[in-house]
Formats: structure tokens, sequence, C-alpha cells
């Protein structure tokens, strides 16, 4: 019999702290996001929201480990899953650490962990970031928002931008200067939703509601019978001017 | 391992204690997050290790009628469901006979260690609930960018427009809370001089709660999960149940809520193997058997526990700048 003895140098009994992250424990995750979630970035792209959903025990998984149930809920209710090797065999979007106490945090390959002031930060590389979805869009797992998505992502930008108009501030040069600059954010995407509308009608056809078939039928009903010979409707009441100020007059004296 | 108790790692502590008969504890996030749940069962004696909890619409509005006519048949009640599944949260601590025959400290025993391992069980738990929030409905915020006032007035109107009423609380990532801060500072008009907003400009509260703004509560956590494949910090805002659902003997709450929760107590009694020693509301406990061969005590500390979403209307997930 050969036996096999392995050279041990240096002090094994000390535990190996080098290359660990000062962080809580994070489970495995996995990728998913809804068709009909999405968000518009500052410069007006629009990207779906990816919910990182957890394998866990007791969130994900059941007792046994088994994420199976839960993958197959959500895509029953439409959801997309990313897959965890959708970069190639080995090659995931999950990366995983070591912390002090030896236990693993999961996160994003595209985080990148720095020691600051004795704990670990970690960095998102947005460009790495955008080029996975631009991937993901190109191999088709991302697919192009619908109409009516796009119609919601409008409507939710046009509030945020009519509830900023009502709050503009006056008084501070640099509040002023943020305002507008969030105001003229707000501008830019909806005018890239314009453009990722018209993309998406002429992919998908326009969703026309019950409601705007029967619109279209009265439209063409007012068209037949109104023609240009008709009187217009008439402009709207101008608003009464303001009463003219009574001019100030002294107030009695009192009588001695 | 990384939880071994041994002298050589705890000489220190040892030395500290013999010392200077002080000890502080380091900084560590306190658990919280069970009161921002429904409890809805205990799986213990029930036959399944599934809860089903029913849910049901009364949202009927009653027909205004003419003498003699009759109300539309009786359409059915809508109903739905969901299942919560417990599924163990554990922490193991090794402790060596050595260190426990010489300590002075009274930090290295049985008892001492499982309340420290009952603390890391309550924040597995904590984990569960910054997992569940990813599947709230809809979006606040605006991806890769600071979080701020406005959104928050977005998301606090998204719910009011939802008919989402009661209690209300942001669970947000420290980062985003800083934001928050940063963006309050620089808010002009009345509501800057609104006490509250003072109050979370100071950072006038504790260590998770950091007050009320607009009267939603807002906690913070180093555990709230990734979004955007790391691009945003996954927070939310959500109701949570009312304080006159709260049963005072167990500090669990029972009202409509964004979130649920349900535990699988153990079986009190062991008559076999090693003992158990109950926590405090009898569901966490732990288990202590000795290694002799190695002259080592194990203290395993279980949970069972599972955190689901109850409904998702009743909160919206705020998703904004990751930390960098």
């Amino acid at each position: 019999m050969s036996y096999q003895a392995e050279i041990v140098t240096g002090d094994e009994s000390k535990r190996d702290r080098a290359g660990r992250v000062v962080d809580v424990p994070r489970p495995q995750f996995t990728l998913f996001y809804d068709p009909t979630d999405w968000q518009v970035l500052p410069s007006g792209e629009i990207r779906p929201s990816i919910s990182h959903i957890s394998m866990a025990p007791g969130a994900g998984a059941d007792p046994d480990g088994n994420f199976e149930p839960e993958r197959i809920r959500r895509i029953s209710r439409g959801m997309v899953e990313i897959p965890l090797d959708v970069l190639g065999e080995g090659r995931g979007y999950q990366a995983k650490y070591l912390n002090r106490r030896g236990r693993g945090v999961y996160r994003s390959i595209f985080l990148q962990p720095y020691e600051s002031e004795g704990v670990t930060k970690w960095r998102p590389d947005s460009e790495a970031i955008a080029k996975f979805i631009r991937l993901l869009k190109k191999r088709g797992l991302i697919k192009a928002p619908r109409p009516s998505v796009v119609r919601g992502l409008m409507g939710q930008v046009s509030r945020k931008r009519a509830r900023l108009g009502r709050v503009q501030p006056t008084d501070r040069a640099d509040a002023v200067s943020r305002w507008r600059e969030k105001m003229e954010m707000f501008d830019r995407q909806l005018r890239a939703l314009d453009g990722e509308l018209a993309n998406s009608i002429k992919l998908y056809g326009d969703e026309v509601s019950p409601g705007r078939a029967i619109l279209d039928q009265v439209h063409e009903m007012f068209d037949a019978e109104l023609d240009e010979d008709d009187e217009p409707a008439p402009a709207p009441a101008p608003a009464p001017a303001a009463p003219a100020a009574k001019p100030q007059t002294q107030p009695p004296q009192a009588k001695k | 391992m990384a939880n071994e108790a041994y002298v050589a790692a705890a000489g220190d502590m040892l030395s500290a204690h013999v010392l200077q008969g002080t000890m502080r504890m380091l900084l560590a996030q306190q658990p919280f997050m069970r009161r921002l749940c429904c409890f809805d069962g205990d799986t213990r004696g029930t036959g399944s290790g599934t809860i089903k909890v029913r849910q049901v619409a009364d949202d009927d509005i009653g027909e205004a009628l003419a003498e003699g006519a009759a109300p539309s048949d009786n359409t059915a009640v809508g109903d739905s469901s969901f299942t919560l599944t417990p599924a163990r949260q554990a922490v193991r601590r090794v402790l060596s006979h050595r260190l426990e025959g010489i300590d002075s400290s009274g930090l290295f025993n049985e008892i001492a260690l499982a309340r420290f391992n009952h603390g890391g069980v309550m924040r597995a738990f904590d984990a569960l609930v910054c997992a569940a929030v990813a599947s709230l409905t809809g979006t606040a915020g605006t991806t890769t960018q600071p979080f701020t006032a406005d959104d928050w007035f977005d998301a606090q109107q998204a719910l009011q427009e939802r008919l989402v009423s009661g209690k209300k609380a942001a669970l947000l990532a420290p980062f985003q809370f800083s934001n928050l801060q940063d963006d309050l500072r620089g808010e002009t008009g009345p509501w800057q001089l609104n006490l509250e907003v003072q109050a979370q400009v100071a950072n006038a509260s504790g260590e998770n709660l950091k007050g009320t703004l607009n009267g939603i509560e807002i906690w913070t956590s180093t555990q709230v999960a990734d979004a955007n494949t790391g691009d945003d910090h996954d927070g939310a805002m959500f109701q949570i149940p009312s304080d006159s659902t709260m049963v005072a003997e167990t500090g669990k709450s029972n009202g409509e809520a964004a979130l649920s929760y349900a535990e699988g107590s153990p079986d009190p009694f062991s008559v076999i193997g090693g003992a158990k020693i109950s926590g405090e509301g009898g569901v966490v406990y732990s288990t202590i058997t000795v290694d002799g061969g190695k002259a080592e005590t194990i203290i395993d500390t279980h949970y069972f526990a599972a955190v689901g979403i109850q409904e998702a209307g009743r909160g919206i997930k705020i998703r904004t700048q990751h930390a960098a």
C-alpha cells in the first residue's frame, strides 16, 4: 500500500481571511422580468424591471430546496426567466463570494467589490449591464414591449411631469436648476417613448380597445354630417375681466 | 467553519474581560421585520407543512332598481389564495469544552450562544422579507438614479390610487435613505417646514427605524436585495399590519398587509436525543449535542419560517440607484 502525504507549510489552523468580503450572506438568485413592468432611464432608453428572485428555502424554494414550483408559478403568470447560464456553459451572471464567517454571498457579476472604510462596498458596472441587456434583446430573451406597455409608461412619465410642473420652485437658484433638469429629463423620456411606441406598433400592430373602435365610428359620423358650411362651434367666452380696483379712501376721521 | 468558539479565537475577548471587565457589542443590524408582516399561521399539529390562506373580494356594489325589478343573478364571490411553506433557517455554533471550562466572561456557554444564534435566525427571516418585495406590483423611482422626494410621492400616490389604506412602511437600503435625505435638504416650499421632513434630514431616529415621512414609517436594512442585475437597490413601500391587530402576548399581527409569514413551531417535548432549548414564544429553538471525540458542544438554532406576498397590489417596488 502506498500512502500519500501532503506537505504542509505554514500554520494551517489560521483561517484564511484573504479575499473575503465584509457583507451579510446573500442567497442564490435567478433573474426574472415581467413583460408588463418596464422602467425608463433618464436617457429615454427603456428596460424591463428585472427582479432578483431568491432561491432560498422559505423565500423562493420549498423546504427541500426545490425552486421548480416557484419557477413554474412565475412562468405561468407570464414572467420570463433569464437562465443562470445565459452567458454560456459555466458562465452565469451570478458570482459567489465568501464573507468573514465563510458564508456565501451571491451577487451579480456586474457588482464589483472594493474595500472602503473597513467594509466591502459594491460598485455596479453600468456599461456592462447596458451591454448585457442589449445582448438579451438581440437574442430575443427580452422582447420589445407591447404598445399598451409603452402607452402606460408614457402615462406615468406624463403624470410625473405634470406633478412636478405644479411644484416649480421659485426661490433658490440651485432648486430651480434641478427642477429644470428634471423637466428636461421627462421631455427627453417622452420623446423617446414616442419613438418606442411607433416601433412597437410596427412590430405588434396597434392595440385597439373596444372603446376606441366606437369613438372612431362616432368621428366618422361627425365628419359625414358636419361639413365646412356648418357654423363652427362658438369659441369659449373669454374670462371676465377683473373688477377695477376701487380708489383708496381715507378712513373717516374720528370726531373730537 | 467560522462559528467555532475555541480558546485561540476567544483570546482577545477573555483578556478584555479579565483586564478591563467590560464588553461591548460590535455593530450589527438588529432584526426587526416580523412587525412588517401579517402572521398567517403555524403548521404545528395541522398535518400539513403548508399554510394556505383564502382571500375573498368584498367589492360588489348594489344596484339601483326600479319597482318590481330584481337584482342581477348572484355572481360568485371573488376569491383567491396564497400558500406559505415554512422552511428551516438555521445557525450553528461550536463551543470547545476547554474554552467553556476557563471562561470567566459568561459568554461561552450553551445558553449564551443559543441567544446569539437566535439573532442570527431572525436576521435570516429579515432576508426572506427583503427577497419577497421583488414580487410587489409596479415600480417607483428611476433606474440608475438616486431616490428622491418625488419618487417618494410617486410611490405613496400609487398606493393611494390603488385604495391601499392603513399603516404603511418603506423598506429601503441605507443608500436609498441617504439619497432621500440629500433630496429633502434641497426641498423648497411649505413641505420643507414639515416637522417630519426636518426629522428625516436630522436622522432623528434609531437603528433600523428612521422615523416617519408623510405618516409612512421608514425602515432601512443592509439586507435589501439588488435589482436590475446590480444597477439598483430593491426597496419597497407597502402596507403593514395596523397596531390594533397585534396580539399582545405574541407580538404578532393579524390583518391586511402586503406581506405575510408563517411559522412551524417545534414539538416542545423532546425525549430522544439531545436537549432542546426553546426561545421566546417557543418558535425558535436550539438543539445541543456533544461531540465527545472532539470535546465540543454543538449548538444549532432553528426557525421554520416562510414569507410571501399576501396581496401584491398593496405594495410597490422602489428601484433606484445602487450604492457605488
